[in-house]
Formats: structure tokens, sequence, C-alpha cells
């Protein structure tokens, strides 16, 4: 009885627990909030320039990718802004009409949609109306080569 | 397949073109990380495909498997050290094409898999409001109508239309600019056009907003304004003008004021303040005259910076908007107490911030809201972790990056619909619409424990980008893996299997804290001691106990020889807790009790060999330079 419960109850009970715990995986304390939650990300203040450089890059990408799909399939302009504006939110940025590299990755990504010029300085100007600093520097985005 | 996915096609090939032109198909890598198990989420391991500064991984988020996109020095500070897992890198070698097109191809189901999950949270929202109407018109809570408005709670306590016996020099000031700049009836007009257009949306249909049910993962939502949203958005404008035009100042809770001599203004901070303060004005005086519908949002975040700036002035001192949730999750003082030591540590890590943050703001001549907004952040975060120890208090905690957005309700009547027969028929159309994307999008994304995992959509996302051919795949990587149909949906599996069929040109281990520590002090003292030392929670200086950790005794990831032996210590220390939680659960609801049988659980493994615990830390500080230097 002894041996029948050693060498057969207890290794199914440890593959359904290693079936249990492996079925457990995917999710991670990101979705919990911690004690290493209190202080800011060690990263975002580094000193070194490829953290920074690497959250614009993906800022950046996620701005202009956004403004490819809007430029090509259209849709609400104000639907269009209220997107941005959780980018930009989720990246620190309140206003994001007035921040350069907001203004200049819709401008990237107006290159990319492959829009002339006209179109997106009719597009900008929709954007931002009479914004001056915005369209000047979503013309700076629209004249850097992707 | 829609113009815009032809148009990021393209431009992804033509870059990937140039690259081959550049350099013939020259070799680009990245890697496969698989991510040791621990106890707590992720406990049988988990996975990871790292493309440079940027890594991806999926996750299991309220039943669905959303694909998450960090830093990759988040990423290993997170798990590494923070959670003290060995991470195991193999790199794979590929064409130039063939990585853009991988990457590419993560970069597109992560973009639109966020805005699929946006079209649902809307919905949700559409729900929200009407049921707030809801409770509004039945009587049960007539204070409800009003939604959260976004920054209107650094203004507590304003009535619209109530006038108010002090008002803000500052913003009265910012009001005449204005007028000036538009005249004297601007501020009037867009608000009698903001009411009206509040109107329309409180008496539109809820559910008529297009939205496009997502049948396949790269289904692209159109660009539609939600009502929910828009109804808020166009009533927080509504209160940011009246906010201006009453020029309501501070709430004095708005604000958190550090103590500490360090926190006295220097001079070039001084003179950085005032510049700051007339750059924000004049962005403010074009702000009003925005085109967004949201406006209004971004203008109340710019009206409490702006008295925030004042203040700092006035007391010669820093005082900062205070940026924290108050709704956040909080962390009990008792877990706190017993770990002051590491909080100290913390503490002068985000002091050491601040002043970096400091630093590089004064030094900023852009006006770059992000420079502040770190500083900001940063003295908020410093000064409620030591408030709640000053003050034996709970901790607000906040992942991620804020923006000021208090929340307060405009207390004055706005349109809205009153029908109770009316709202609910909203509410049903409203519900049926949100519950249609929950399926499609459970349909698509729901997780499942072999062929949905974390680790199997990797594969099928990486093999998607190479066109979901078994041939292409052995070309481009030198084999395929298809995650659902093998054991290959097992976390340590995967990653045998990798790098067996892969071609994997280098393979690195990252090593957990732990390890890092354990090796550090092997070279300062001799191997055998820190052996003894180091192989049981009472001794060990490279650990302490993290917060969520069950209680264990013995380390069983390095001794495999007496991992059975420590295993059944383990297992006996976690019943002896479970039943002291029995005796504490009047006391504890059960804290003791959860803890001593999840220690006993992953015990279990250790009997036969196996090792899932390896304790995790409740924080870390930053290390120099990359974990895979």
């Amino acid at each position: 009885m002894k041996r029948h419960f050693v060498f057969v109850v207890v290794p199914i009970v440890l593959v359904v627990v290693l079936t249990m715990l492996i079925g457990s995986g995917c999710s991670f304390s990101n979705s919990s909030e911690t004690l290493s939650d209190s202080i800011s990300s060690p990263f975002e203040l580094s000193s070194d320039s490829s953290d920074s450089d690497a959250g614009a890059s993906a800022y950046r990408q996620d701005v202009s990718d956004y403004t490819v799909a809007f430029a090509l399939e259209g849709g609400n302009l104000d639907a269009f802004r209220s997107d941005v504006r959780l980018l930009a939110e989720r990246n620190g940025i309140s206003n994001w009409e007035e921040d350069a590299f907001t203004c200049a990755s819709i401008g990237l990504g107006l290159r990319l949609a492959q829009l002339d010029s006209a179109a997106a300085r009719s597009f900008g100007q929709e954007l931002l109306g009479a914004n001056e600093p915005g369209l000047r520097f979503l013309r700076s985005g629209y004249a850097t080569t992707p | 397949m829609g113009r815009a996915t032809l148009a990021r096609s393209a431009a992804a090939l033509a870059a990937a073109a140039l690259v081959a032109l550049c350099g013939a198909a020259r070799a680009a890598t990245f890697d496969y990380l698989y991510i040791e198990a621990n106890e707590g989420s992720s406990s049988g391991g988990h996975a990871a495909i790292r493309f440079a500064e940027r890594t991806f991984h999926f996750q299991n988020r309220d039943g669905l498997l959303v694909l998450d996109r960090e830093s990759t020095r988040d990423f290993l500070h997170d798990y590494a050290l923070v959670n003290n897992r060995t991470i195991r890198a193999s790199r794979i070698e590929v064409s130039a094409e063939d990585w853009l097109r991988i990457r590419t191809q993560f970069d597109r189901r992560h973009y639109l898999q966020r805005r699929q999950l946006d079209v649902l949270e809307s919905l949700r929202e559409d729900r929200a409001l009407l049921e707030r109407w809801r409770r509004a018109a039945d009587g049960s809570d007539p204070g409800e109508a009003s939604p959260d408005l976004p920054g209107l709670g650094y203004f507590a306590g304003f009535r619209v239309g109530s006038g108010t016996s002090s008002s803000s020099p500052r913003l009265r000031a910012l009001r005449e600019r204005i007028e000036e700049r538009s005249g004297t009836t601007f501020l009037s007009e867009r608000r009698s056009r903001a009411r009206a257009r509040l109107s329309a949306i409180a008496s539109a249909d809820p559910a008529a907003w297009k939205i496009r049910t997502p049948r396949h993962r790269y289904d692209d939502p159109p660009f539609e304004e939600s009502w929910a949203r828009s109804y808020r958005d166009v009533a927080t404008s509504l209160a940011a003008i009246d906010v201006l035009q009453a020029a309501v100042p501070l709430a004095a809770s708005a604000i958190v004021a550090p103590a500490g001599a360090e926190y006295w203004l220097e001079p070039r901070e001084t003179q950085r303040l005032q510049r700051a303060v007339r750059e924000l004005e004049e962005q403010l005086v074009r702000l009003a005259r925005s085109q967004r519908v949201d406006w209004g949002r971004p203008f109340l975040a710019g009206l409490a910076r702006l008295l925030a700036f004042d203040e700092s002035l006035a007391r010669r001192r820093w005082v900062f908007l205070d940026v924290l949730p108050e709704d956040t999750r909080r962390l009990d003082y008792r877990v706190i107490a017993p770990r002051l030591d590491l909080v100290a540590e913390m503490l002068r890590a985000g002091s050491d911030q601040v002043e970096a943050a400091r630093l590089a703001w004064v030094a900023d001549n852009r006006a770059d809201e992000r420079a502040w907004g770190r500083l900001e952040e940063a003295a908020n975060r410093v000064h409620e972790l030591s408030q709640a120890v000053r003050e034996r208090r709970e901790l607000r905690l906040a992942r991620g990056t804020r923006v000021p957005s208090r929340r307060g309700r405009l207390t004055g009547s706005l349109p809205r619909a009153t029908d109770a027969r009316e709202i609910e028929a909203s509410l049903q159309r409203v519900a049926a619409r949100e519950h249609q994307v929950r399926a499609s999008l459970e349909e698509l994304y729901r997780y499942h424990l072999i062929t949905r995992n974390c680790v199997s959509e990797l594969f099928h996302t990486l093999n998607e980008g190479l066109g979901q051919s078994v041939a292409r795949s052995q070309a481009a990587l030198g084999g395929h893996i298809d995650g659902a149909s093998s054991l290959a949906f097992v976390p340590f599996v995967a990653a045998a299997t990798v790098d067996a069929r892969y071609r994997v040109v280098e393979k690195r281990v990252l090593p957990s804290y732990r390890e890092i520590r354990l090796a550090q002090m092997r070279d300062r003292e001799s191997a055998w001691w820190v052996a003894i030392r180091e192989s049981n929670t009472l001794t060990a200086r490279s650990y302490r106990r993290g917060h969520q950790d069950s209680f264990f005794l013995f380390f069983t990831d390095d001794a495999f020889a007496l991992r059975p032996l420590f295993g059944v210590l383990n297992l006996t220390v976690a019943l002896g807790e479970s039943l002291w939680g029995l005796v504490r659960l009047p006391v504890d609801g059960g804290d003791t009790l959860v803890s001593g049988l999840e220690g006993a659980l992953v015990s279990l493994p250790e009997l036969a060999f196996g090792n899932i615990r390896k304790g995790s830390n409740d924080w870390v500080a930053a290390r120099r330079g990359s974990l895979d230097d």
C-alpha cells in the first residue's frame, strides 16, 4: 500500500501540480503593481542615451503608424486626435500639439503614407489649425528621410 | 489587406531592399529569450523575442493573450533582477530583410491589437456613462450623472456658476490675454458652442458610432469618435472654460510640497521656472484656440501646472502637482514596515532620480514637456513613499508614466438623457455591441494552455512574418517550429526546440539577481562558505524575502543533488505556515494560510528534483550598463 502510494500517487500529484503551474504561465506582475512600482523605472531617467532613444523610437513608430493608417483609410479627425493624445499621455505628454517630437512623427507618417507635399500641408493645417510651432515641427518630420 | 497595411508593408520592404543593396543580405540577429520558472505569475516559465532595444512578449490579461512591447532594459530588469529569474538567450541569425519582416510583423500585431482593445474599452465607457445616467434618473444617486473629468480634480470644490471669493491673479491675467488675442466674447462663445455640442451628443444614439467587429487579428478598426469619450471631452472643455473664467485657484490637496533643504530653489532654477511660466502661458493661449475636441484636458493640466509653478516661485521651494491617481492600488503599511531598510535604499535612488531630472530640466532649452514630466513624476514618487513611511499609511502604487489628470466632477447640470426607459433601451444596445466585440476578441485572443499561450503565439507571429511558409522558415531561420502542434508550448521545451532547429549562432545566460550577487561574493570570499551561507533564507545575504513570496527555507535552484531533501524541509515549513495561517485566519483574512499553501505547492516539484521557486525581490536598484554586457 505504501509502495503504491509512493510510486503511483506521488508522481501523479507532481505531474498535476507541474501542469497547473505551467498553465499559469504568461501572466506577470505587470498586471499587479508591487513595491517596486513606487519608484520610477530606473531607466526612465538614465543618463544612458540608449534608454531614451529606445523609448523615443517606439513612440515615433506608434505615432507614425497611426498617421499612416489614418492618412490612407480616412475616418474621423477627432478620433485620430484622440488616439494621438492617448499615445502621447502614455509617454508623458499632455499637450501633443506643442510637442516637437510628436508633430514631427506625424509628419514622418504622412511621408510614409506617400502623401505629396501639398496633401501633407493640407492635412497638417486641418489637424493643427493655426498652431505655427506644431506645423513647423510637422513639416520638419515630413522632410525626414524615412 | 487595407491600403494602410500595404503602405506599411511597402515602407518596410523598401527599407529591407535598401539594406540588401547596401549590404547584400548582410546578416542580422534577434534573440529568443527563455525566462526560467519562479513562484507567482508565469510560474512555468516565460518566453520573449528581443529585437535589439525592443522586446515583445505575450501576457494573459483578463483571459486574453495580449502582445506587450517593452524596452529591453526594462524587461530584463523586471524579470532577471526584480523577479530573480535567469534568462537564457538564443541568438538567431537571419538576413536583414527577414529580420525586418519579422520585426514588422510583431509591430503590426502589437499596433492592431491595441487599437482593437481600445474599441472594447470605448464600448465599456459608453455603458458606464449610461449606467451613471440610469442611477441619476431612478434617483438612487443623482450626483452620479456627471462623468469624472480629468484635470478638474486639481480645482476641487469648484461649482459651475457658483463664483468664488478668491480667484487666481495668474489665471485672471491669462484669461485677459486670451481675450485680448481672440476677442472679449471668445470664451463665452466657445462655451456656448461646447454646451450645444454636449446637448447634441447627449441626445444622440450612443450605439450609432461605427465599429467593425474584428474577424481577424490584422483587422484595422476605423477611426471613429466614440460616444462617451466625445461627451467626456466636450464636458472637460466646458469645465476648462469655467475654471478659467472664474480664475479658480488650486485646491490645497492638488500639490505635493516635499520637505528637505534640497528642495529650496536655486537661482538658475528660479530663472528656469520663470521662463517655464512664460512658455506655458503662450502654449495655453494657443491651446484655447485649438480645434481639438479634447483640448480641455491638456488645458486643465496646463492651468494646474501653471499655478504649481507660481506656488514654487512664491515659496522659493519646489512644489509639484500630485500626479499619482487617487483610485490606484495601494500597498498596506504592514507590508512596508518590515522593509524600511529597503525603503531607505529606494528613497536614496529616487532622490538621485529627482536630482538628475532637475539638472536635465534646467538645461533643457526646448520647452520639452517630458523633461518637466520626469521631474514632476520622480518627485511625486519619492514624496509618496516618504510620506507613507512617516505617516504609517498606505502607499499608492502606479506603474507607467503619469501626466496630471486628477479627476473631478462638474456639479452644475450638464445636458444628458433623463428618460429612464430611453436610457435602458440605449444601455441594451450598447451592451450588445460590447458583448459582440468582446466575443470576437475572445475568439481571436482567448488564452489556451496548449494552442494559444505566450510561447505558441510567439512562434505563430514569427511564422506569420515569413508568410506561414515552412520552406521560408527553414530558409530564413534554419528550421520551423509550430508552437501549437508539439510540446513546444511548454517554455523550457520550446527553448530546447529553438536551439535544436533554428540557426542559433550564440547562446548566452543572463544571470538572475541572486546569481549576480553570488558571483560577486565568490570573488571576495571562499566559495564553500558562500555556498553554505547562501543556501538558506535564514543566513543568505543575497535574498530579502519579497512580500509576494511564500516562506521557504532552502534555495533549490542551484542544489540539484540535495533538492529532494531541501524540498521535504521546504514543504514541512510551508505546511507549518499553513497551520499557523489557520490560527491567524480571523486576524489576517487568510493571507498566511494562502501563502503557506502556495509555498507547499511550489515545494512539491522539488521532491522529484524539479525546481520552480527562486525567491524574488521587492526592488532592485538600476545596474550600470546592460545586463548582457
